[in-house]
């Protein structure tokens, strides 16, 4: 028993310094406003396209300018928590060897990735987090009917998202030890489950048949439910079967990385091996 | 592209040449990306994809309205497509010089391509070209030609020779833009972020114009000019483009480039070599 919780506590010591070292790369790396700028203006045109229909022929699926708005902004924030280019910086270190050198570091290699993917989410929210509670006390439009005890629930919502999200771009980025096309099966992924997140609209203007499957597949918790959650429009049941598919959603994923990555570790010849 | 190599060189004689050296420059850099075989092939599979993503995509706003700003699908579909030609012209001829920018002033290659009896213009915005998104302007095309046909149109040749004129502006423009991006990089020492910008920039002319409304859409006309990517060709297109612009956008890419040009030759005065 000794043995587990003194190796619990030198992982959580490994992340806290794996974690910060994350954040001051993010700091130092110029780029990432650019990125947030151009992650962010998808959101932004989105809802501009939004407002004009419902200015010009009134509210969509029930949905008015006010939910738009506050689905949008919150959107901003959540996007840029549960899309990574883990699965490139994966092929990449696949490729030019830098995945040896993970492999002998003491601590595995999900758990470097994971703290890297974490510390850069620590620098977003920083600056991200702000201007989404700045809207929603100023902005008339942003309306987030929550009180406490369902904003830690939003919280929970997001942070299993992220967890979701990064699984599967690990389960995806695995496909690398074997093929060259990794990084391109998951654009397929993301794309055909952008139209089952919430990404391309808010599900509930989409049609019903849509809707029902997206219930039952992951790509919802990376990006609808959470924001559902948020805008107050789910009951109890709803909430529970959305946690319950995130939850079950990321064992599978977790199952299917956990054999994959014994089978992978084997195949594995480094670059000049 | 000749067009720039046009204002680059001095006379006839060296036009050819310049002419030469950029079939020689593509070649060696196609040659170079078709090794790849299955990661071309890849590509293209990706390009159909992402294609039917956006135009699918799209409809979702027609479910409630049949049209939005004044434009139909089929209308909104020719956009698209003009933005897949426009943003595979980014990939294919922008991205990779740009990407280059940050090795070529970290590592001093710069300074090499100074001592070159090539204009360093020519060399740093136009030596590299990528042919894995070769697909993504065709398919544009022909996204906005389906888009044509489905709205009704009857396709005169006045509204294609405006389409070309416009759309060859456009082009210019991106070209400008990115100079002018390749420049800044000379001053912040890296490209960094220059090619997500210009991305950026690209990508909100995926939709008209109009759909932005307001200060948005001043700023997207004048401001920065995204209309003129591919609102415009695409409202010449469909036969209810403005005749002025004919005048006034290669007016304007002209100047852009005269502008980008003097940003650039700007920017090597300052520059002061990667060892001092």
């Amino acid at each position: 028993m000794t043995d587990v919780a003194d190796s619990a506590r030198r992982l959580a010591v490994a992340y806290r310094g794996m974690v910060r070292s994350a954040v001051a790369n993010a700091l130092a790396y110029r780029g990432r406003l650019a990125i947030w700028l151009l992650t962010s203006l998808f959101p932004l045109i989105m809802m501009v396209v939004w407002l004009n229909v419902v200015a010009e022929q009134g509210p969509a699926a029930s949905w008015d300018r006010s939910d738009f708005v506050s689905y949008y902004v919150a959107a901003a924030l959540v996007f840029q928590v549960t899309q990574s280019h883990l699965v490139w910086i994966w092929d990449e270190d696949l490729r030019n060897g830098t995945m040896s050198f993970k492999l002998l570091k003491p601590v595995g290699v999900y758990h470097q990735f994971l703290s890297q993917e974490i510390g850069i989410r620590l620098v977003t929210l920083a600056f991200f987090l702000p201007i989404v509670v700045v809207a929603a006390l100023t902005v008339g439009d942003v309306r987030y009917p929550v009180g406490g005890a369902r904003l830690m629930l939003v919280a929970l919502a997001i942070l299993l998202g992220f967890l979701l999200s990064c699984t599967m771009a690990m389960s995806f980025a695995l496909i690398g030890f074997w093929s060259t096309q990794s990084a391109n099966l998951y654009l397929l992924w993301w794309g055909a489950g952008a139209f089952l997140s919430g990404w391309i609209a808010p599900l509930e203007v989409l049609p019903d048949a849509l809707r029902s499957l997206a219930t039952v597949l992951p790509f919802r918790s990376t990006v609808g439910f959470p924001l559902e959650l948020l805008l107050g429009r789910l009951d109890s049941a709803e909430i529970v079967i959305g946690f319950a598919v995130t939850v079950g959603w990321l064992g599978c994923f977790g199952a299917v990385f956990g054999l994959g990555w014994g089978a992978a570790v084997r195949r594995y010849q480094a670059v000049g091996g | 592209m000749s067009s720039e190599a046009t204002g680059l060189a001095h006379g006839a004689c060296s036009r050819r040449r310049y002419l030469r050296l950029l079939g020689i420059f593509w070649r060696n850099s196609v040659a170079s990306e078709m090794e790849y075989r299955f990661n071309f092939l890849a590509n293209a599979v990706l390009s159909v994809f992402w294609l039917a993503w956006a135009a699918v995509g799209v409809s979702v706003y027609f479910r409630f309205a049949d049209e939005v700003s004044g434009w139909t699908y089929p209308e909104l579909l020719v956009v698209v497509g003009l933005f897949f030609a426009v943003n595979g012209v980014r990939q294919a001829m922008i991205t990779p010089n740009l990407a280059r920018m940050t090795e070529y002033i970290r590592m001093g290659t710069l300074d090499f391509l100074l001592t070159k009896p090539v204009d360093v213009q020519f060399m740093v915005s136009l030596r590299h070209v990528g042919v894995l998104n070769w697909l993504d302007p065709v398919l544009g095309v022909v996204l906005a030609g389906i888009g044509v046909a489905a709205a009704d149109q009857t396709l005169t040749i006045g509204a294609v020779v405006a389409f070309v004129v416009l759309l060859g502006a456009a082009i210019v423009i991106l070209y400008a833009l990115a100079l002018a991006l390749m420049s800044a990089s000379v001053w912040t020492v890296s490209s960094e972020g220059m090619d997500d910008v210009l991305q950026g920039m690209v990508e909100t002319s995926r939709l008209p114009v109009q759909l932005y409304r307001g200060v948005l859409q001043t700023v997207l006309t004048i401001g920065v000019p995204v209309a003129f990517l591919t609102t415009f060709p695409a409202e010449a297109l469909l036969g209810r483009g403005d005749a002025r612009l004919l005048v006034v956008a290669p007016l304007i890419a002209l100047v852009a480039v005269a502008a980008a040009t003097a940003i650039w030759r700007f920017a090597l005065h300052s520059y002061s070599g990667a060892s001092s």
